[in-house]
């Protein structure tokens, strides 16, 4: 099995841990005070040199020959934010997140290393940042130290939420519980931390208070506790924290579990010395350096590296020349986008005006075939459609001219028979004139003619049996003629005296 | 100013690009619609000009039916034909002759041919000329009859309608 080293610093010392596998195999802590009981004067040097001296007797006194460390800082060194943006791709979030998060920090992003870990919430279209920095010149200084004694630091990351992580690798805090809190403290400080639905939502370092004897007043870290979770409250309404995961020493644990009762909390307390089974640690130290050293069994979300090297080469200018850049892009994707668009609706138009276009054209050449066929095509086909219409106007007239004579009144021989035929007693005709009128239709016809019955009165009764005759004919009726006496007269013909009448009729 | 055109760079470039492609598109629909406007224009030309040749069509189809029964502008063969019915109805034809400087005024292609005639024969040969006269199809009436005492000398006024032209 593959062995690590875990290296945990805080203010009071140095822990060391070396883990074959999950297995811990040895463990150390080396306060800062115990270069003082060598008793070499100390208080001279610089903190480098005093961090090089207690890796060399640490790395001494756990006899490991590893030369790569996984290290560790308490709260106190850190920078933890949780904050939420609106959901964006990695990309964007690695460009958007460092000029954000300088909003809750009173420093430059340059002037800090830092990771961070993620949580989307799609049915909320956000995205949950857990931020963990580190001043530079202060990480800086302390892996000079490392690298003085010939140590490679692999990572960086917060000895409290490693050893959170660890605590929910062991079960220790059942993944059940989504929101929770966290208290692990020593005699000399403490850190708390809040989750909300299985992600951090708070984290905070505490100098544990004192009592006069110089022990840790569990009453006033019950009352800090206590307006740390109401301030939770506060924020998020309406919102129960299941359980309180207390770990510390045995015997602190103990006096908080009596005295946090008023907390309105479930309380689950961990000492120390029951965390680990097969063996036991010297303290809360240790245990987060070997937390440390089995970085690779904790879960991912409570895993960070602020040594990463895309940190450090992230500067501010670059990140304003990225989103320069990504603003271009964003334009050409807007633009690219608005252009496929317009093709799409360019090339409807097209096809729906195509194809309105060919139904036009088959529509006149149908029209042409038509015309084609007519027999007067050729003759009239290239004229215009004035040319045309005066034509059609002049046949119109000529038909209705040659209409009008259709009918010319074909009764001249109707008419005479019908004067011959009704010619009566003693009569005859002397003359006869017929004319017609220019319209063809209205006749004139003169008659004159002679009665001889040697009595005038039957004469006269012979002349108005024939006038009476004609009246009554059906041929004038319907032609709608009438006829007239002209005159009549006595007059003496060859010795002989008859009756002379001339009748028209019209 | 140039902080509002940096600001709002995306703005005037997305208001541009979308006025840019509105103006495309406007160009090539109205451009397209142009084209189908130029067809319909057609399409309704070429539909009067439908109806109007099926209309000269049938004119020109009518015209030829009716033609028939005009006499041609040709007077010789009026005469000729007038000559013929005299004959048949058993008339001696003494004169026959055209009346000139007869026309009626707003006719277009009509025309009156009027033939005086001088004919010899008795009441019923000239009823007989009547009835043929009545009974030919043609365009042919007796516009004028005088018979005086001597019955046996007519004198009569046939008309017949031609046509000025016969093709239309």
């Amino acid at each position: 099995m593959k062995k690590r080293l875990g290296i945990y610093l805080d203010s009071q010392g140095i822990a060391f841990a070396e883990a074959e596998g999950k297995d811990l195999s040895s463990s150390v802590f080396l306060s800062f005070s115990y270069l003082l009981e060598e008793g070499k004067d100390f208080s001279e040097l610089s903190s480098t040199l005093k961090i090089e001296a207690l890796l060399q007797r640490g790395l001494r006194e756990l006899r490991t020959e590893l030369k790569e460390a996984y290290l560790g800082f308490s709260e106190k060194e850190s920078i933890f934010r949780v904050l939420e943006l609106p959901y964006m791709n990695k990309k964007e979030l690695n460009l958007a997140l460092p000029l954000e998060i300088e909003k809750y920090m009173p420093f430059r992003i340059e002037e800090i290393f830092w990771d961070y870990q993620e949580r989307r919430v799609f049915r909320e279209k956000k995205i949950k940042i857990a931020f963990l920095g580190m001043k530079k010149t202060f990480l800086e200084e302390n892996l000079k130290a490392f690298s003085n004694v010939g140590v490679k630091v692999k990572s960086v990351d917060s000895g409290f939420f490693s050893l959170i992580g660890f605590l929910i690798l062991l079960g220790k805090i059942p993944k059940r519980y989504k929101d929770f809190a966290v208290f692990s403290f020593t005699r000399e400080e403490g850190e708390i931390a809040i989750f909300s639905e299985g992600f951090p939502y708070f984290s905070r370092y505490t100098k544990i208070p004192l009592t006069l004897e110089g022990e840790p007043d569990v009453k006033k870290i019950g009352k800090d506790l206590k307006m740390t979770l109401r301030y939770y409250q506060g924020e998020v309404k309406g919102k129960e924290l299941e359980k309180l995961f207390i770990l510390g020493e045995s015997s602190l644990v103990n006096k908080c579990e009596e005295e946090f009762q008023d907390l309105g909390i479930s309380l689950e307390s961990s000492p120390l010395e029951d965390v680990l089974k097969d063996r036991k640690v010297a303290n809360l130290s240790e245990l987060k350096a070997y937390s440390l050293a089995i970085r690779d069994y904790r879960a991912e979300f409570l895993k960070f590296n602020i040594l990463k090297e895309r940190r450090e080469v992230v500067l501010r200018e670059e990140v304003s020349e990225v989103l320069a850049s990504r603003e271009v892009l964003w334009n050409f994707k807007s633009l690219f986008f608005l252009l496929i668009i317009g093709v799409f609706i360019g090339g409807g138009i097209f096809f729906i005006q195509i194809s309105k276009e060919s139904s036009k054209v088959v529509e006149v050449k149908k029209i042409e075939e038509e015309l084609k066929v007519l027999p007067n095509f050729k003759e009239f086909g290239s004229l215009s459609l004035t040319t045309l219409k005066d034509k059609e106007s002049y046949l119109k007239k000529i038909i209705a001219e040659l209409r009008e004579y259709s009918d010319i009144p074909k009764d001249n021989s109707s008419l005479i028979e019908l004067l011959g035929r009704n010619i009566t007693e003693g009569m005859w005709f002397k003359s006869l004139n017929l004319k017609r009128e220019r319209n063809l239709r209205d006749l004139y016809l003169v008659l004159q003619g002679y009665i001889y019955l040697g009595d005038i009165q039957r004469e006269r009764n012979s002349l108005n049996k024939f006038i009476t005759k004609l009246k009554e004919s059906e041929f004038l009726k319907r032609r709608k003629m009438k006829v007239t006496l002209n005159s009549v007269r006595q007059q003496e013909l060859e010795g002989y005296k008859v009756t002379a009448f001339t009748i028209g009729i019209r | 100013m140039e902080n509002i055109l940096k600001k709002y760079k995306n703005f005037f470039l997305t208001v541009g690009t979308l006025f840019v492609l509105g103006f495309l598109l406007v160009r090539l629909y109205s451009f397209y619609e142009a084209r189908i406007s130029n067809y319909d224009r057609d399409i309704k030309e070429l539909r009067q000009k439908l109806e109007l040749l099926k209309s000269i069509s049938s004119y020109q189809s009518r015209f030829s039916q009716l033609k028939g029964n005009f006499l041609s502008s040709d007077s010789y063969t009026f005469i000729d034909l007038v000559n013929d019915y005299a004959q048949k109805a058993g008339l001696e034809v003494v004169s026959i002759e055209p009346k000139s400087g007869v026309s009626y005024q707003k006719e277009e292609i009509v025309s009156p041919l009027i033939l005086r005639l001088t004919l010899k024969g008795g009441f019923d040969n000239l009823l007989n000329l009547l009835r043929i006269v009545d009974k030919e199809k043609l365009k042919i009436t007796v516009s004028s009859l005088n018979i005086g005492e001597n019955i046996s000398l007519i004198t009569l006024e046939i008309l017949g309608l031609t046509l000025k032209e016969e093709e239309l």
